[in-house]
């Protein structure tokens, strides 16, 4: 009878070990705070970086949050104290997402000037007959014989045709400007088939790195980010990237991965960053998370979350504005005719 | 004087008791053959269909479980190995499973969907042993190849938890003809066990898009045992004749297959009701 029982006892033993399942909290107040702070906790990935950064303490912003959550908070109340606490990463790639709002940290934009405006974009583009456009890329030829693209997101695929066809409109054209002002990021790849028209042979661009584990500090060695030429016409002239604040993530991406090539000039604001590509999770009450989950470095090793200051640091003056002139692309052309 | 007090085991052992009377008193055995084909050269085939329920975990998506309802379909095909190979094949089976499911899925809060779809197909090698008239047991190596992904339709650059794995392991079965009603039924248990085997996965926080796009591989081919995936699959089902050649199955299934790797945990926890038909083939040898 004993080893009957001893038998029953390590089967039911062994069978509920061999159930695999996550510790999810309940979907109380408390619970999607814990869950939402574990989530961070183990997934994202700058917390080294910003610790050293700006004093970053993950744990310590637990204990100050926490006392702020009660069961009876409303979920707008709730809703405003988990944004809270997701500001303090200070990251723009951090969204927290409900019903009636998204959480998003701005401050690295809205302090700072726009240095874009439609208005002029629409100057110096000129009207809808006066440009091509071809997946999301607009180009024309500027009447010094500079050409100007505006990639305003890198949300689209762009095609070898489409790539093709634009380095061949331009190409007669003493210098290519390059402006990716206000594009707050795609694809990765897309960044990274623009970058391969400028590129003669196989170019280190940058590096990536994920996470191998919930520790802060589990993370892979990391491995280049390599970018081939295209295979078809190049651009072997300089080029001016324009840049504003909210150039950010796969735009910062562009870039950085820009910045080191040798007839590449970066011209205007420092970028907005956002060098870690986000992933989702979500909430037992059906709020959505998004966060940094693998960090991007440049050529050199560094980090670039806080974005890349330019080679040409330029603001769009008040005087310009007023007289519809873009600071940034003019300070491209005069760059362009001295070269 | 001392009083009995029946304990959790012998109160178990007396419905287990009560449970094989009754089956008993239902059920005569009958001498017939039972879903493994008899005599070499001679094919069993089996179509099922299946419906029920999945609970599914990748902690790769989102740390929620989710459940919805699946669908599935399995063909098995059973022969007896032919004599004149080898003697010692005498009493050994070749079992071929292929199969797929699809499943619907929502969070807890039922405001986002991801759909699962998984194909298997596994091989069995049976020794088979009769140890009464209406009884077959059998046991044997098992290889089995999946593939499946569960795609999350609200996650961005983490939308797809990919599945591929190839493993080794024991398949269980038994047998028991019995009549009922005046008709000839056949009850059947089978289960899967995979032992040691490979999988793929990313690891804890890699992208597809490193992995595929820029070629970064990192311990992505692991070395699965009952430890890090504990996975099971039983079936059971009752089989009546409707022909000579033809019978009609209805059971149930259940397919559970678990991982932990990479600091990532997987469920796939599936009950279906299953249907289907099975026929009797017999081949001509040349």
């Amino acid at each position: 009878m004993k080893k009957t029982l001893l038998t029953l006892l390590a089967l039911a033993m062994l069978l509920h070990t061999s159930c695999i399942t996550e510790d999810v909290a309940t979907p109380t107040r408390a619970g999607n705070f814990m869950t939402l702070w574990k989530i961070i906790d183990e997934h994202y990935c700058f917390f080294d970086y910003k610790q050293q950064a700006y004093g970053l303490d993950w744990d310590e912003v637990r204990q100050r949050y926490e006392p702020a959550i009660s069961e009876g908070m409303t979920n707008v109340q709730l809703f405003e104290v988990l944004s809270d606490m997701t500001a303090e990463l200070r990251d723009g790639h951090v969204n927290l997402t409900a019903a009636h709002n998204v959480a998003r940290y701005g401050e690295w934009f809205d302090n700072y000037p726009m240095n874009f405006s439609d208005s002029l974009e629409r100057k110096y583009l000129g009207r809808a007959s006066e440009y091509r456009a071809a997946s999301g890329l607009r180009y024309r030829i500027l009447s010094d014989n500079v050409g100007y693209l505006r990639v305003p997101s890198f949300d689209v695929e762009f095609g070898d045709g489409n790539l093709q066809e634009m380095v061949r409109y331009l190409g007669g054209c003493n210098a290519l400007i390059v402006d990716v002002r206000n594009n707050g990021g795609g694809m990765l790849s897309s960044a990274e088939k623009l970058t391969t028209i400028f590129v003669n042979q196989t170019t280190t661009v940058g590096y990536i790195q994920h996470k191998t584990g919930p520790g802060h500090n589990d993370f892979s060695a990391p491995r280049k980010i390599e970018v081939t030429p295209f295979d078809g016409l190049r651009w072997q002239k300089p080029v001016f990237v324009l840049t504003n604040r909210r150039t950010y993530s796969a735009a910062n991406s562009f870039v950085m991965y820009m910045s080191q090539l040798p007839a590449v000039t970066i011209v205007g604001d420092r970028t907005g960053g956002g060098a870690g590509m986000p992933f989702s999770s979500e909430l037992p009450n059906g709020w959505g998370i998004r966060f940094s989950a693998c960090p991007m470095l440049n050529a050199k090793g560094e980090h670039t979350e806080f974005g890349i200051e330019p080679h040409v640091h330029v603001d769009i003056s008040s005087h310009d504005y007023s007289r519809s002139i873009d600071t940034i692309i003019e300070t491209a052309r005069n760059m362009a005719h001295d070269n | 004087m001392v009083k009995k007090v029946a304990t959790p085991s012998t109160s178990l052992l007396r419905m287990l008791q009560a449970l094989c009377l009754l089956a008993a008193m239902c059920m005569a055995p009958a001498p017939a053959s039972a879903t493994l084909p008899d005599t070499a050269g001679v094919r069993t085939r089996t179509l099922l269909f299946g419906a029920g329920s999945q609970n599914v975990l990748e902690t790769y998506l989102s740390p929620l479980e989710y459940t919805g309802v699946s669908t599935s379909q399995m063909q098995m095909t059973e022969r007896r190995m032919p004599q004149r190979l080898a003697n010692w094949l005498t009493n050994w089976y070749l079992l071929i499973t292929m199969g797929f499911d699809g499943s619907i899925l929502h969070s807890p809060a039922k405001n986002v969907d991801a759909f699962d779809g998984n194909v298997a197909s596994s091989v069995a090698f049976v020794r088979g042993w009769r140890p009464a008239p209406q009884w077959r047991l059998a046991i044997g190596p098992m290889g089995e190849a999946c593939g499946g992904a569960t795609f999350n339709t609200r996650n961005g650059n983490n939308p797809v938890q990919a599945r591929l794995s190839a493993t080794l392991g024991l398949t269980a079965l038994g047998e028991f003809d019995f009549v009922w009603l005046r008709r000839k039924w056949t009850a059947r248990l089978q289960a899967d066990a995979p032992v040691i085997g490979l999988m793929f996965s990313p690891n804890f926080g890699q992208s597809y898009y490193e992995l595929l796009g820029l070629g970064h591989t990192d311990r992505n081919l692991r070395l699965t045992t009952p430890f890090n995936a504990p996975s099971l699959r039983l079936m059971a089902t009752i089989q009546v004749p409707l022909t000579r050649k033809l019978n009609i199955v209805a059971g149930y299934r259940a397919d559970i297959r678990q991982s932990h790797v990479n600091h990532l945990k997987s469920h796939h926890w599936m009950h279906q009701f299953v249907v289907g038909i099975s026929r009797t083939i017999k081949t001509l040898s040349r």
